[in-house]
């Protein structure tokens, strides 16, 4: 029970702060801005979730588009938070476990984590390939 | 749910290196496996594999997972080491929100105890 409520505030969170973040902040900018991921502020390097909140922001926009420019799961973690919502929502209202089988679903977990290991890899060699190690590092605090 | 503990012994600097290293990479790895050996433990399905998935790119569900991890299935690996049990999951939201390999690392280190 405790469980499902902390995965229902967590999956509102996913949605809610992107929205709040285009209200106070607008996108203007938006990508030279300083990232909070501890990898990319350590090393300028993008870790495998380093723009989904912008690519959710984007989908708010309707900018489908350059959302999945700026992450190809971000669209689909908007999807999963709200199915999160809905399911966890029904398990408390009716105690009872739905989707069991595909959330411990061993095969599904490597063919997506296989999907986002070879994203984003070849984010980073797009990365490395268009920027000098100058321009990576001013994406870092060392800057 | 009487399987044999899934091994998966690393070094908790290993962790740390190789996170950094693959930029972030390892941790998806890291969490499925962690995942897998949690679950054993808990002798239940606490994490679930989209959960250890998503912890490796998004932030609210990488807190989710060191919560789970540190609330219902620590406290089942301190049990099974017969060490004092302690509840890690606030330490550890805190360091998945600003250090999430420091947090790996505790997880990680604590795991490799099963293996003593």
């Amino acid at each position: 029970m405790r469980r499902n409520i902390y995965g229902i505030a967590g999956s509102i969170t996913i949605l809610v702060v992107p929205f709040f973040i285009t209200l106070t902040s607008g996108l203007e900018g938006i990508e030279a801005k300083q990232s909070l991921c501890p990898i990319k502020m350590a090393t300028g390097m993008p870790c495998p979730g380093c723009g989904v909140t912008k690519s959710i922001m984007f989908l708010y926009e309707g900018d489908f588009w350059a959302s999945l420019g700026f992450h190809l799961f971000g669209p689909l973690v908007v999807v999963a938070a709200i199915i999160a919502i809905v399911v966890l929502s029904l398990e408390i209202y009716t105690k009872n476990t739905y989707l069991n089988n595909i959330l411990y679903n061993k095969r599904l977990t490597y063919v997506l984590a296989t999907i986002l290991t070879v994203y984003h890899l070849s984010r980073l060699i797009v990365l490395i390939s268009e920027n000098d190690f100058e321009s990576i590092l001013q994406q870092s605090i060392w800057a | 749910m009487n399987n044999p503990i899934p091994e998966f012994r690393v070094n908790p600097i290993m962790v740390l290196l190789l996170s950094v290293i693959t930029c972030g990479l390892y941790l998806i790895y890291w969490n499925i496996k962690v995942a897998e050996v949690l679950n054993e433990v808990a002798e239940k399905e606490v994490i679930s594999f989209p959960i250890a998935i998503f912890s490796g790119c998004c932030m609210p569900v990488n807190l989710y997972f060191y919560y789970l991890a540190g609330k219902e299935c620590l406290p089942k690996v301190y049990e099974r080491i017969r060490e004092k049990n302690k509840d890690q999951s606030v330490l550890l939201l805190v360091l998945g929100f600003l250090f999430p390999m420091v947090a790996a690392m505790i997880v990680q280190g604590d795991i490799n105890k099963l293996y003593d």
